[in-house]
C-alpha cells in the first residue's frame, strides 16, 4: 500500500514537472519570436537579452517587490477561476486596498506589531467587498462578473482619485495621501533594498492557498463547483455561496497585494501608480494554470522580464513597450489551446508509431 | 439476385491508441433491411459515421451504389449517391414546421429565389402520400411527439432521394406503440426499394425488423446471420462473447413487507421551469427490500422526481414521509440524513465531476464526516484506505483514487457514483435513474446485480427507466409516470407490456392515491 501510494505521488509529480516543462517551452518559443522582433527593429536580439537579464539581475530587490505584488495579484485570479468565476476587477481592488492601507496607515496609532495588521485586515475588507458585488450581481442578476468587474475598476479608480486629490491629499504637488506611519511600515528585506518582507506575507498565501484547495473540503468544493455547477449541487455543495466566497478571496488577495505595496514599498498611495498589475495578475495565474505554487514561479518571471524591460529601454534603446509584446506572445503561446503541448504530443506519437511499425496514421479527432 | 449497394471491405479506424473499427466488413444488398448488432462500443456508430463520410478511414475499400469512394470524402458526397443517416438525437428545428424542416438546405428543389411555403408543403404531401407517413406539414416540430419526429427526420431523407437509410439506435425514445408503428413504416419503404441499416442493440428489434444481422464486437465483425437462421441466444452469445444470464426479480413473495413503506411520497409539487415537465402530484410509496420501477418516455417528470429526492430541486407542494417524519423542505442534507442514495440520469453531468479524481468525487458526498476531515481538512490516510476498498469493492478500474473520472470508461465511471452513494452509512433508499444507459453489458449485469444485492438486504429501491425491458426484468412494482403523475400502480406481473406503452402514451390513464 505504501509503494502504491508513493508511486502515486510520483506520477502526479511527473505530471506537475510536465506542465512545468511546457509553460518553460513556451517561454523560449516567445524569446524566440520576440528575437526575430528584435531583429526587424535592428538591435541584436542576444545582447538586448544580455542586458535585458543582466540588469535585471543588478536590481534584484525590484525584481522581488514586484513580484511580491504579482504573487497576490496572480492569486486573486486563480482562486475564483477554479470555482469558475473570473476577476476582472483586480486593478480596483488593488488600488482600493492600497488607498485603505495608506489611510490606516496615516490616519491610525497603533504599536508597530498591530498597525500593519489592521491596515491589512482593512484592505481585506475593502477588496472583498469590491469582488463581491461582480459575484452577487452574477448570482441574482446574471450579470457578468467579467463586465460588472471591468466597470467597477473605472468607479473605484476616479473615487480614488477624488480621494487622493481633495479628503486626503498629503502633498500640494501630486495626487497623493500623505506618507503612512513609521508602526505602520513592513521593514525591508535589508537595508537599501527595495523589497520587503512582504514577500513572505505573499509566498505565504501561496502555501496557503495550495494547501487549501487541494486538503480542505472547502477546496474540493469550491474546485466541483467551478467544474461541474450540477454534479456539486448534487452533493449538497453550495454553488452560489462558493462563487461568492471565492471572488471575495480572491479580492481581498488583490486589495492584500495594493496594501503591501504601500506598506512596504511606496509608503503612501500615488494616484494611477497602482495601473496593470491586476493585469499582469491576470497573465500570471493563466501561465500558472491557476496553481498556487505555480504563480510562483511565474510572478517571478514576468516582474524580472518587466523590470529587465525598464533597462533595456534606458541601455539598448528598445522600448519598454517591447516586454509587454513579450508578454504577449508568452501569453498567446500558453492559451493558444495548449499549443506547444500538442506539438509535443504529436512528437512523441510519431516517435512511437516509428517505432511500432512503418508510418501508421494516426486519426486525429 | 439484388445487386449490393454498400460494401465495406476491412475498413479500419484508430482514435489514438483505441482501434474503434479492426478491419470489419459490411455488405449490404438493395432493398434488405441490415441489423447492425453490438453492445455500445462495439464500433457500429463509428462504421456508420465512416460509411456517412463523418469519420475518414484509414484503410479499407467502401463502394456505394457501384462508386468507389476516395479516402477522403464528405457527408454531403454520401448524401448525393444517396446515403442518408437518422440520427439518435434529432437534428430538427423544434419551432420550424414539419415542411420548413424537411426542405431546409435543400430549397432549390422547390424554388431557387424565394422559399415558397405553400409549394413546400404541397412537395411534403405529396411526399407523404407517396411512402404513406401521415404527417401535417405545417405543424411545427417542437410540438409533435418522439415518434411523430423521427418520420420527420426520415422523410427528410426520402425529400433527398435517399436510397440507403441508416438509423442510429431508432427506438431508444420511442413506446412500444410507436416502435411497432416505425416497424410498418420500415417495412413499407423496403418494399420500395430502399435499403436500410439499423444500429441498434437491441436483440428482439433485429429478431422482428431485419433480414440479416452483422454482429460486431470490441470493433471486430464476428458474423453475419440470416435472421431467419438465428435466435435471440445465439445473436447474445456472439454479441457479447458469452451466455448472458437474465437477472430475474422472483416475484410475489412476502406480499405482508408492503404494509411499511420506509418512504411515502405524498401530493408531490414543483414549480415548472422552461420547457420540462414539473411534478403534478407523485404519490408513491417505497418498501424495504423491493423494487419500484418508475416507467415513462423521457421528460414526464422523471427528472425533477429525482432531484426533489436529492434535494436540488424544491417541493412547492407535498410532503415526504418516512417513519414519523415529515419532510416539506428537502436540501440535499436533509435528504442525505433520511438515508437516500441518488444514481442520477446523466453521470457526466450529475453524478460526477469528471475533472476531479476518483478519490475526490467519492469524497465529494461525504460532507462533514468525521471520518475522512477534522476541522475541514481532509485526512488523507484514512480517505486513501476507505476508497482504496471501495475501489477493490467495486472493481473500479484504473484501480487509482488519483485517476481523473475524465479518462476512465462510462463503465468505470459509474462504478464510482456507485460506490460513493450505496456505501453511506444509515442508507435506506436508492433512487437510481436510467442506471445503465450507455453502459456495457458488463457494466449494465454489475449495475443490476448491485441493487438486487441491495434489494435483498432490504433495501427500497426506485428505479427509474425509459427502457421497458429493464422495468419488467428489476422490479416488484411497477408505477407509470405521465405529465408529472403516476397514472398506474401495479405489480410488476400484473402489468403486460402493451398495457405499459398504453399508459405511457397517455391513451390509458388511472388516478393513483396514495
Amino acid at each position: 500500500m505504501k509503494n502504491l501510494l508513493s508511486a502515486e505521488r510520483m506520477a502526479r509529480l511527473k505530471w506537475q514537472l510536465l506542465d512545468l516543462v511546457y509553460v518553460l517551452i513556451s517561454i523560449i518559443l516567445a524569446l524566440v519570436v520576440g528575437g526575430i522582433f528584435l531583429l526587424i527593429l535592428g538591435s541584436n536580439p542576444i545582447e538586448a537579452y544580455h542586458i535585458m537579464f543582466q540588469k535585471a539581475f543588478v536590481s534584484f530587490g525590484a525584481i522581488l517587490r514586484r513580484m511580491t505584488i504579482y504573487l497576490l495579484s496572480g492569486l486573486a485570479v486563480a482562486i475564483p477561476v477554479k470555482s469558475g468565476m473570473f476577476n476582472m476587477g483586480g486593478e480596483g481592488q488593488i488600488a482600493a486596498g492600497a488607498m485603505t492601507a495608506a489611510m490606516l496607515g496615516s490616519a491610525l496609532a497603533l504599536p508597530a506589531g498591530i498597525h500593519p495588521v489592521v491596515c491589512m485586515l482593512g484592505a481585506i475588507l475593502v477588496g472583498a467587498l469590491l469582488s463581491s458585488i461582480s459575484a452577487l450581481m452574477k448570482l441574482k442578476f446574471g450579470s457578468s462578473e467579467v463586465v460588472t468587474g471591468i466597470m467597477l475598476n473605472y468607479v473605484v479608480m476616479y473615487i480614488l482619485q477624488y480621494l487622493s486629490m481633495y479628503p486626503f491629499r498629503g502633498s500640494p504637488n501630486s495626487p497623493q495621501t500623505a506618507e503612512i506611519l513609521e508602526t505602520a511600515k513592513i521593514p525591508r528585506l535589508a537595508e537599501g533594498s527595495q523589497a520587503s518582507y512582504g514577500l513572505f506575507i505573499a509566498l505565504g498565501c501561496c502555501l496557503l492557498f495550495a494547501f487549501i484547495m487541494n486538503r480542505t473540503r472547502f477546496g474540493l468544493e469550491l474546485k466541483s463547483a467551478g467544474f461541474n455547477r450540477l454534479a456539486a449541487s448534487y452533493q449538497g455543495v453550495r454553488v452560489g455561496v462558493m462563487s461568492v466566497l471565492s471572488m471575495a478571496i480572491g479580492g481581498g488577495l488583490a486589495a492584500m497585494a495594493g496594501a503591501v505595496e504601500v506598506m512596504g514599498g511606496r509608503y503612501l498611495y500615488l494616484d494611477a501608480y497602482f495601473t496593470n498589475y491586476g493585469f499582469d495578475g491576470i497573465a500570471v495565474a493563466y501561465m500558472a494554470r491557476n496553481n498556487p505554487l505555480g504563480v510562483i514561479v511565474t510572478a517571478f518571471f514576468l516582474s524580472t522580464l518587466k523590470v529587465g524591460a525598464v533597462a533595456l529601454d534606458r541601455q539598448a534603446g528598445v522600448s519598454v513597450y517591447f516586454a509587454i509584446a513579450l508578454q504577449g506572445i508568452i501569453i498567446a503561446l500558453l492559451v493558444s489551446p495548449y499549443l506547444v503541448e500538442s506539438v509535443f504530443n504529436r512528437i512523441r506519437q510519431k516517435r512511437l508509431a516509428k517505432r511500432k511499425e512503418p508510418a501508421i496514421k494516426t486519426a486525429s479527432t | 439476385m439484388p445487386e449490393t449497394m454498400i460494401s465495406m471491405k476491412d475498413v479500419t479506424i484508430r482514435f489514438g491508441s483505441l482501434t474503434a473499427n479492426d478491419k470489419v466488413s459490411l455488405e449490404v444488398k438493395e432493398g434488405e433491411i441490415m441489423s447492425l448488432l453490438g453492445e455500445n462500443g462495439a464500433g457500429k456508430s463509428t462504421l456508420m459515421k465512416i460509411l456517412y463520410g463523418l469519420y475518414t478511414r484509414e484503410s479499407g475499400e467502401i463502394v456505394i451504389d457501384g462508386n468507389v469512394m476516395p479516402k477522403r470524402y464528405a457527408p454531403a458526397d454520401a448524401i448525393k449517391l444517396g446515403v442518408s443517416m437518422v440520427p439518435q438525437h434529432f437534428m430538427l428545428i423544434d419551432s420550424f414546421t414539419v415542411a420548413e424542416n424537411i426542405v431546409l438546405g435543400e430549397e432549390q428543389q422547390i424554388s431557387h429565389l424565394m422559399m415558397s411555403k405553400e409549394k413546400a408543403c404541397a412537395k411534403v404531401d405529396s411526399l407523404c402520400e407517396q411512402f404513406g407517413i401521415p404527417l401535417s406539414p405545417k405543424q411545427i416540430v417542437g410540438e409533435l411527439p418522439m415518434g411523430t419526429k423521427q418520420k420527420v427526420e426520415i422523410l427528410k431523407a426520402l425529400y433527398r432521394g435517399t436510397k440507403v437509410l441508416i438509423l442510429d439506435e431508432p427506438t431508444t425514445v420511442l413506446t412500444p406503440q410507436e416502435v411497432d408503428e416505425l416497424f410498418v413504416l420500415l417495412r413499407s419503404l423496403q418494399r420500395k426499394g430502399i435499403t436500410i441499416i439499423i444500429i441498434t442493440h437491441k436483440l428482439n428489434e433485429v429478431l422482428d425488423i431485419s433480414d440479416r444481422v452483422t454482429v460486431m464486437r470490441l470493433g471486430k465483425n464476428m458474423e453475419v446471420l440470416e435472421t431467419s437462421h438465428t435466435n435471440a441466444q445465439e445473436l447474445s452469445r456472439i454479441m457479447v462473447g458469452k451466455e448472458v444470464s437474465n437477472v430475474y426479480v422472483e416475484q410475489g413473495e412476502d406480499e405482508a413487507k408492503q404494509q411499511n413503506a420506509v418512504f411515502r411520497l405524498v401530493n408531490l409539487h414543483t414549480k415548472r421551469e422552461g420547457e420540462r415537465c414539473n411534478l403534478q402530484g407523485i404519490n408513491l410509496d417505497l418498501f424495504p427490500g423491493k423494487v419500484v420501477g418508475v416507467a415513462g418516455i423521457d421528460g414526464n417528470g422523471q427528472t425533477d422526481l429525482v432531484e426533489v429526492l436529492t434535494g436540488t430541486k424544491a417541493l412547492s407542494k407535498g410532503e415526504i414521509r418516512t417513519g414519523d417524519q415529515c419532510i416539506l423542505a428537502n436540501t440535499v442534507e436533509e435528504m442525505r440524513t433520511l438515508g437516500i442514495g441518488i444514481i442520477p440520469e446523466d453521470r457526466t453531468q450529475q453524478g460526477l465531476v469528471l475533472d476531479l479524481t476518483v478519490r475526490d468525487n467519492i469524497l465529494l458526498g461525504y460532507k462533514s464526516d468525521t471520518r475522512f476531515e477534522k476541522h475541514g481538512i481532509i485526512n488523507l490516510q484514512s480517505a486513501n484506505k476507505y476508497i482504496g476498498d471501495l475501489i477493490q469493492k467495486y472493481d473500479i478500474r484504473p484501480a487509482r483514487g488519483n485517476a481523473v473520472c475524465r479518462f476512465i470508461s462510462g463503465g468505470n465511471q459509474q462504478k464510482v457514483v456507485l460506490a460513493r452513494e450505496l456505501e453511506r452509512t444509515g442508507l435506506k433508499a436508492v433512487v437510481a435513474s436510467q442506471p445503465v444507459r450507455g453502459l456495457d453489458v458488463g457494466a449494465i449485469q454489475f449495475t443490476h446485480s448491485t441493487l438486487l444485492k441491495l434489494r435483498s438486504e432490504g433495501m427500497a429501491i426506485l428505479l427509474i427507466s425509459s427502457d421497458l425491458d429493464e422495468i419488467k426484468t428489476m422490479s416488484d412494482y411497477i408505477a407509470i409516470i405521465r405529465n408529472g403523475r403516476i397514472v398506474a400502480f401495479k405489480k410488476a406481473s400484473d402489468f403486460s407490456k402493451d398495457e405499459i406503452g398504453l399508459y405511457m402514451g397517455g391513451a390509458k390513464s388511472e388516478e393513483v392515491t396514495a
